[in-house]
């Protein structure tokens, strides 16, 4: 398994891990609590009521994420063609520039001549390529307040890869944030406008290919995406 | 002090695990308080109370280690427990290092998690002990004249009256007095005794030379 996929993998299943432990380290503790409450001579009805419901709670707790979990396993069957990146590159600018997050951002762009294809999911990739843009808008709000908001695009082809960077110039957002979002499985919205960061890896993890962010000093934060380049003939 | 109820402070993020916890322990006749991050506990737990702390590993903000190595600056001394999702080898190592009781897992039963904080509750009961006979003994050593201190620490370096006297250039009747005054003042009734107090706060002596040159016959350890 490529080394990329297998630790979106390994980071969902950490999170995953932890959002079913939780309620069930609750319930277990809460069960056992009123057990102990109906054994004692002053029986405390309510508390045990109280206790019941957190029970059942918590239960809806575990069932939210494995619905959740769901939604978070690439859909089988979705069609995939040949494309080229750069092409879902300039449509996401466009899409991402119309958004209240790239206003006054400056988005600079340079791509390579003569990009090899990609097989992927059209809309997928475009869809990634949006909250990849997006968030490095966000990110180059931590900069001064009057200075130039700039987003770096490069595209590029290198060993197996058709590569995308995306730098946000500016203060960063911290590392420490930055894995939250990238390990963020079960912690944003489902059904947000923008895909989160998450998800995005595990959509390029289902076409063997990888995102990474950085928090760079004096730099921003920076983005990398790859997809591997098509190896038949191309059209 | 000791008729107090130990207290188990609980510190994590999740509020159902928090307060399940707690509930669990309150049936135990456990005093509880919870905290719902490292920054909160660290702002407003009580160090005196008798007790010990539970801490989630996986906190955001100020982890559950990061809040331990916190405590250890501080000089805190009440025994800690981790909890933990998911458990990871060098994670343990390092918090059992710091001084850690435990690392449990989550979900932990409760025969475990009972076992385990009466366990911490009784390291924190005998350190509470330890701590308050050495504060008596440094009283008591504080009430000392300086020429009782020295014939305390040369009688503790297993010295007899003459040759005490001889150290300290008087005669060994004088040196008896202010021994039974060292003996009174400190409440040892025995050489013995007064040796192991003196290990207890930390002054160890030296063993007699061979010819001996009653110059820092004795010190205070750290």
């Amino acid at each position: 398994m490529p080394i990329a996929r297998k630790s979106v993998l390994y980071d969902l299943l950490r999170a995953l891990t932890h959002e079913l432990t939780q309620p069930l380290t609750s319930i277990l503790s809460n069960a056992r609590a009123a057990q102990h409450l109906l054994e004692s001579p002053h029986l405390d009805r309510e508390e045990v009521q109280t206790i019941l419901e957190d029970i059942a709670s918590q239960d809806k707790r575990v069932g939210e994420t494995v619905r959740r979990l769901r939604t978070l396993l690439p859909k089988p069957g979705a069609a995939r063609h040949r494309l080229y990146l750069d092409d879902a590159v300039r449509g996401a600018v466009m899409l991402v520039r119309g958004m209240p997050a790239a206003t006054r951002v400056v988005f600079r762009m340079k791509i390579d001549d003569r990009l090899p294809q990609i097989v992927a999911h059209r809309l997928q990739m475009q869809r990634v390529l949006v909250a990849l843009l997006h968030n490095a808008c966000e990110a180059t709000k931590r900069g001064r307040a009057n200075i130039q908001r700039v987003v770096g695009i490069r595209v590029g082809a290198s060993g197996s890869m058709v590569r995308v960077c995306v730098e946000a110039r500016g203060y960063g957002v911290g590392s420490e944030h930055l894995q939250r979002m990238l390990q963020g499985f079960f912690s944003s919205t489902p059904d947000a406008v923008v895909l989160d960061l998450a998800r995005c890896r595990l959509i390029l993890a289902a076409h063997d290919g990888y995102l990474w962010a950085a928090d760079k000093p004096h730099v921003g934060v920076v983005f990398h995406m790859a997809v591997p380049i098509f190896e038949g003939e191309e059209q | 002090m000791s008729g107090e109820r130990p207290t188990v402070f609980i510190v994590d993020d999740d509020a159902d695990v928090r307060t399940s916890t707690a509930r669990l322990l309150r049936t135990a006749n456990y005093e509880t308080v919870t905290f719902e991050s490292a920054a909160e506990f660290l702002a407003s737990y009580d160090s005196e109370a008798p007790g010990c702390i539970i801490l989630d590993v996986a906190m955001s903000g100020l982890s559950g280690l990061q809040l331990q190595e916190c405590l250890v600056e501080r000089g805190c001394l009440h025994p800690i427990i981790f909890l933990t999702g998911v458990g990871n080898v060098p994670t343990s190592v390092k918090a059992m290092k710091a001084g850690a009781v435990d690392f449990l897992t989550k979900p932990v039963e409760e025969d475990e998690l009972f076992a385990t904080v009466e366990e911490a509750i009784r390291m924190d009961q005998a350190g509470r002990r330890v701590r308050t006979r050495k504060q008596i003994i440094a009283r008591r050593l504080e009430k000392l004249t300086p020429r009782e201190r020295e014939v305390f620490e040369l009688v503790i370096a297993g010295r007899l009256n003459k040759q005490i006297a001889a150290a300290l250039g008087t005669v060994e009747k004088t040196i008896k007095v202010h021994r039974a005054r060292v003996m009174h003042k400190t409440g040892a009734r025995t050489v013995a005794e007064l040796v192991q107090l003196a290990a207890c706060v930390g002054i160890v002596a030296v063993p007699p030379l061979r010819r001996p040159t009653y110059e820092g016959t004795a010190f205070r350890e750290g």
